[in-house]
């Protein structure tokens, strides 16, 4: 730098800008705020100074300040590369990581070969996925610095990432070639992780010949046994040699015999010499089940499961499950059970075998490498009491699951009920009945049947849990929260749940609450869900340059491919869905007032006139609650605050040390009013729908959401993307998928009659005119879509060739046809209704809950949608003789607390959650 | 069936939710990054047919401390899958790894004292010894068992205060 330059300090004043920097690294804010203005007291246009402080200032929580300054700073010293860097670190420290990268590049350009930037730059180019780039600088860092291990490592990785796998081998091998053997092999964990690192590379490089010889050469060297014989196992696999192949599973699954991942193939002969090598493996005696048949298949079975209702284990029913998917094997359980029920009630204990020579194992032989210990299973436990159960009372248990399982909801009731009868302290008895209640659609007698499971044991946080999630299906959310607050921090409320990414929690809250159309709260913690998995994205930051210094490769390459993908989880998916059908219905009534006072109308009128004064009285009784616990909320915050005030008084007279710890922020916006006050929801959801289209595309869910969702924008060309997505995904005669093509191409038809919302916010764009050719797209793909009929004709043909697959099939057709030609409603209804012979007796057989939930969404349909009253009744009496325990329908059979819990609940809530259960 | 195998990072999602669901005891998913990143051979799941983890132990190595040794973080078995020996074997499958992998001479753990069934479970079915009490441990207030159990060959070192 030219000496002239006013941007060049003396060099006193340059010592004292290093102490600014030194002040920063070590983390001495104060201090080095001190210094920087001492040097801007005598040069007040200093650009790296006032860059620096502006840094020091972002420490301190001064966002906007620190931006000014750096931005000042930048603006008088454009050629420094410490205000670039500078300002790169805090659009990093504010996650704009693509503004950061800029950044640094500019850095760059004025000095080359700072490694300090390249480091920076290279981390944010990984975490950004910009992985030609991150190969480049880091090539520049290892150039810089060939001396450095973590330089090596880092440009393989680099490679290996950009999916050039034999150049990362090179790497490693020339980094090999660079050192001492001594020092490699130094530090023996680390190097191991290289070598089965470098074993990965040629693996999936695809040289599985060359992978086996590298690990084969290193064998004393490589610590993680399992690791290497997993992988020496698939090798071999690939390498078709599968004598040896077969060998190393069979050492693999002497280290676990639970592992059937190991154990791969489930041939006969295979699993029957590995139960004779495995003789106590629950694995090696419940795998042949999944093939045998007939006699064989009931022999096998009754022996595999009197141990298990001996030892009174209560997983036996989910062990079993899949096998229901046989309906020859579902027959036999049944009888097997009721068999030995019988057994029991004669003779007081399970038959001992009888012609079921597969019925004795070995229980006295030690396995052949003496690790029994861990093959066995958990003892008794120290006081074995009356909550161990009996066999008697584990068949019975074990019976009712099955009965729910085949449909057959009253037997599985009394079953249960007789086995809570005879052992009362058993819990599993009361989470049974919960589960059976909550299939046949009486959610709040399921709810009090868990809550009474959980006063069982109040230390048991799991059956707290899970009484708290049937509370919150049961649309009691008060309840739901204080359980679940039985176990959390004191005092810390929900948000203890919020830190600790407890998403179950959010999921069934959120769900809850907009069941109720509370909308501000259901956005708030699906939200919530949103925002823990950016911060999980966010938090493979950290782990970049650590993974390389600790060589655990393997694992880190695994993070970045969970971390690609990462928003596919089931979490964020049902998140994601509840907040877009959140928007929706903010979008179709901004106030949320309109909807709930209709569908309230439509509940009264369902209701007998006794009904409908009890009801009134219930509303007013919560409307008074409401406004009491209104007044106890504000009256609460404002003592709070006032004791806040004072608070902050005496932190001051405490001294500085405090204030530069804020204490935890409190949340501005608790119950999320201003999320539902937002001024452009569909805009919101369409962020939702993006990234739910980019990494959920195969779930059909995703183009349902994202077809309404571009319909009531308009955007057709998106809307039609949607629907053909959703048709590769589950073709056209999935009925849900009709429903989309058919209010696609009806949306085209009439263009111009749908202007965007009339809303006076401004922020939604007002509907453009498809262009031209657009235009021409769209109507080319309808054409396509509907094959050159017209959608009339589409939709016709459509139902006489689907219609009569299933109630919902039928359903999508009488909604269609309604939605075509409105005045074809009381038909359509009238090709609902006629289904309830065929349909509706199918239904009822296996009186599944997907099915109730049909039939409910049928009802809906015809009251709602058809404007049908009474073909609407005529069907709810049909489904009211059908679904005896539902709650919607107010069945029959229900038990007598359930519906004085349930009056006054709004019908629409069961509705919708029932809804969600079939999602 | 249960099947129990080495997680994997896919996994740890899914064990956290495993926690949350079992204990008061929990972690944010940073936490569990970082033991999988450290220590990807210490940890362990038991996956139901589903595919659902049920179970699961979390592990780390006390590097720092005089005498190298491996630390049980956590370990839950919903209630629903109980009985099924899972949490020895999810034990037994830490413990191997630790002394094959990382050469500990023991291994150590945190208890709550009113937690009978764990404490039966480690004394009698695992070896390990109760060396300690920590008052306080929880932050409900409630004590801790410090336990350690030696690996063969090794002795337990002489007693001290616990290092977590």
């Amino acid at each position: 730098m030219a000496s002239k330059d006013p941007q060049q300090l003396p060099a006193k004043d340059a010592s004292t800008f290093r102490t600014v920097v030194k002040c920063y690294e070590t983390k001495q804010y104060k201090k080095g705020i001190k210094a920087a203005d001492q040097i801007l007291k005598k040069f007040p246009e200093h650009g790296e100074t006032l860059a620096m402080k502006g840094l020091i200032l972002n420490c301190l929580e001064k966002k906007a300040e620190a931006f000014e300054l750096v931005r000042k700073g930048l603006k008088v010293h454009l050629k420094s590369y410490v205000c670039w860097h500078v300002y790169g670190l805090l659009y990093r420290a504010d996650n704009n990581y693509d503004e950061a990268i800029k950044c640094y590049k500019n850095a760059l350009r004025i000095d080359k070969e700072n490694v300090q930037i390249l480091r920076d730059l290279a981390l944010l180019q990984v975490q950004m996925r910009d992985l030609s780039g991150f190969v480049e600088t880091r090539h520049t860092l290892l150039q810089q610095k060939p001396a450095a291990r973590g330089n090596w490592i880092s440009f393989a990785v680099a490679h290996h990432l950009n999916g050039n796998h034999e150049v990362a081998v090179n790497v490693i091998k020339g980094y090999e070639g660079s050192v001492e053997v001594s020092e490699l092999t130094a530090e023996a964990y680390e190097h191991s992780e290289m070598l089965l690192y470098k074993a990965s590379l040629l693996e999936e490089g695809g040289k599985p010949q060359a992978a086996l010889e590298q690990l084969d050469a290193s064998k004393n060297q490589i610590r993680d046994r399992i690791g290497m014989l997993e992988t020496r196992a698939r090798l071999l696999l690939k390498l078709e040699r599968f004598d040896e192949a077969q060998q190393q599973y069979r050492s693999l699954l002497k280290l676990n015999t639970e592992n059937h991942k190991s154990s791969g193939s489930s041939s006969s002969s295979c699993t029957q010499s590995f139960r004779s090598s495995f003789p106590r493996s629950d694995c090696a005696r419940r795998l042949p089940l999944d093939f045998k048949e007939g006699t064989d298949f009931e022999e096998a079975a009754e022996a595999y499961v009197k141990r298990f209702l001996d030892k009174g284990v209560p997983s036996l029913f989910a062990h079993m499950k899949p096998l229901y998917r046989s309906k020859e094997k579902t027959a036999a359980l049944g009888v097997i059970f009721q068999r030995l029920l019988s057994h029991l009630e004669a003779h007081g204990s399970l038959p001992t075998s009888t012609g079921a020579p597969a019925s004795t194992p070995t229980e006295s032989k030690p396995s052949p490498n003496g690790n029994s210990a861990t093959q066995n299973s958990a003892p008794a436990s120290p006081e074995a009491d009356a909550a161990d159960g009996t066999p008697q009372a584990w068949t019975l248990y074990y019976l009712a699951q099955h009965y729910d399982q085949t449909g057959q909801t009253a037997r599985a009731l009394e079953t249960i009920e007789l086995c809570i009868h005879d052992y009362p302290a058993l819990m599993g008895g009361y989470i049974t009945k919960a589960k059976i209640l909550k299939h046949a659609g009486d959610l709040q007698s399921a709810a009090a049947a868990a809550d009474q499971a959980r006063s069982m044991d109040t230390a048991d946080r799991y059956i707290n849990s899970q009484a708290a999630k049937w509370m919150f299906r049961a649309g009691q959310i008060e309840k739901a929260e204080a359980t679940v607050l039985l176990f959390t921090k004191e005092g810390d409320g929900t948000s203890n749940l919020t830190d600790m990414q407890c998403m179950w929690y959010e999921i069934e809250c959120g769900r809850a609450h907009l069941a109720k159309q509370h909308y501000g709260k259901a956005l708030k913690n699906f939200l919530a869900v949103d925002k823990h998995f950016a911060d999980f994205v966010e938090d493979q930051f950290d782990f970049h340059g650590y993974c390389t210094r600790k060589m655990t490769l393997r694992a880190y390459i695994a993070l970045l491919r969970t971390e690609d993908d990462i928003y596919h989880h089931p979490y964020f998916f049902k998140a994601a869905s509840g907040a877009i059908e959140t928007y929706l219905q903010l979008d179709a009534s901004p106030s949320g007032s309109n909807k709930s006072s209709e569908a309230e109308a439509a509940k009264l009128a369902a209701m007998s006139a006794d009904e409908r004064k009890r009801h009134k009285a219930q509303q007013r009784k919560e409307a008074q609650k409401k406004r009491k616990e209104q007044e106890a909320k504000e009256k609460a915050a404002a003592d709070e605050a006032a004791a806040a005030a004072s608070k902050d008084k005496a932190g001051k007279g405490a001294g500085a040390k405090k204030a530069a710890t804020p204490a935890k922020e409190k949340d501005p916006d608790p119950d999320g009013e201003q999320l539902a006050a937002t001024q452009d929801p569909l805009g919101e959801a369409m962020k939702l729908v993006q990234r739910l289209r980019q990494h959920s595309g195969d779930r059909l869910g995703t183009h349902k959401l994202a077809c309404d969702v571009y319909l009531r924008r308009h955007r057709l060309l998106l809307a039609l993307k949607a629907v053909n997505n959703a048709i590769a995904l589950e073709g056209t005669s999935h009925p849900d998928v009709h429903s989309m093509v058919v209010r696609t191409c009806s949306a085209a038809e009439s263009p111009s009659t749908t202007p965007a919302s009339p809303q006076a916010d401004g922020t939604s764009k007002p509907q453009q005119e498809l262009p031209e050719v657009a235009e021409e797209v769209v109507r080319e793909q309808i054409t396509k879509l509907l094959g050159g009929t017209s959608l009339q004709q589409y939709h016709q043909q459509w139902t006489a060739e689907h219609a009569d697959r299933s109630l919902r099939h039928r359903a999508s057709a009488a909604e269609m046809g309604a939605l075509l030609d409105p005045s074809q409603s009381t038909a359509a209804a009238g090709l609902l209704l006629e289904s309830q012979k065929d349909l509706l007796e199918e239904a009822s057989v296996t009186n599944s809950k997907a099915a109730q939930a049909d039939c409910v969404a049928v009802h809906q349909l015809l009251q709602s949608r058809l404007h049908q009253p009474a073909a609407a009744q005529h069907w709810w009496q049909r489904c009211q003789s059908v679904f005896r325990w539902s709650e919607y329908f107010d069945g029959p059979d229900r038990l007598e607390d359930a519906r004085a819990l349930a009056n006054g609940t709004a019908a629409e809530d069961m509705q919708k959650l029932i809804l969600e259960e079939k999602q | 069936m249960v099947c129990v195998r080495p997680a994997t990072v896919d996994d740890l999602l899914g064990m956290q939710r495993c926690n949350l669901l079992c204990l008061p005891e929990n972690y944010q998913l940073k936490y569990y990054f970082y033991h999988m990143l450290t220590w990807p051979q210490l940890l362990f799941v038991a996956e139901d047919f589903s595919g659902k983890i049920v179970g699961y132990v979390l592990a780390k190595m006390e590097e720092e401390s005089s005498e190298v040794h491996g630390h049980i973080t956590s370990l839950a078995v919903a209630r629903t899958h109980r009985k099924l020996g899972m949490a020895t074997m999810l034990m037994s499958a830490a413990h191997r790894a630790m002394e094959e992998v990382f050469d500990a001479r023991y291994v150590s753990l945190h208890v709550r004292v009113s937690n009978k069934g764990a404490l039966h479970l480690y004394t009698i079915s695992l070896g390990y010894r109760i060396s300690d009490t920590e008052a306080k441990y929880y932050a409900d207030g409630e004590d801790a068992y410090y336990m350690q159990k030696p690996f063969r060959g090794h002795i337990l070192p002489a007693h001290k205060k616990s290092d977590s």
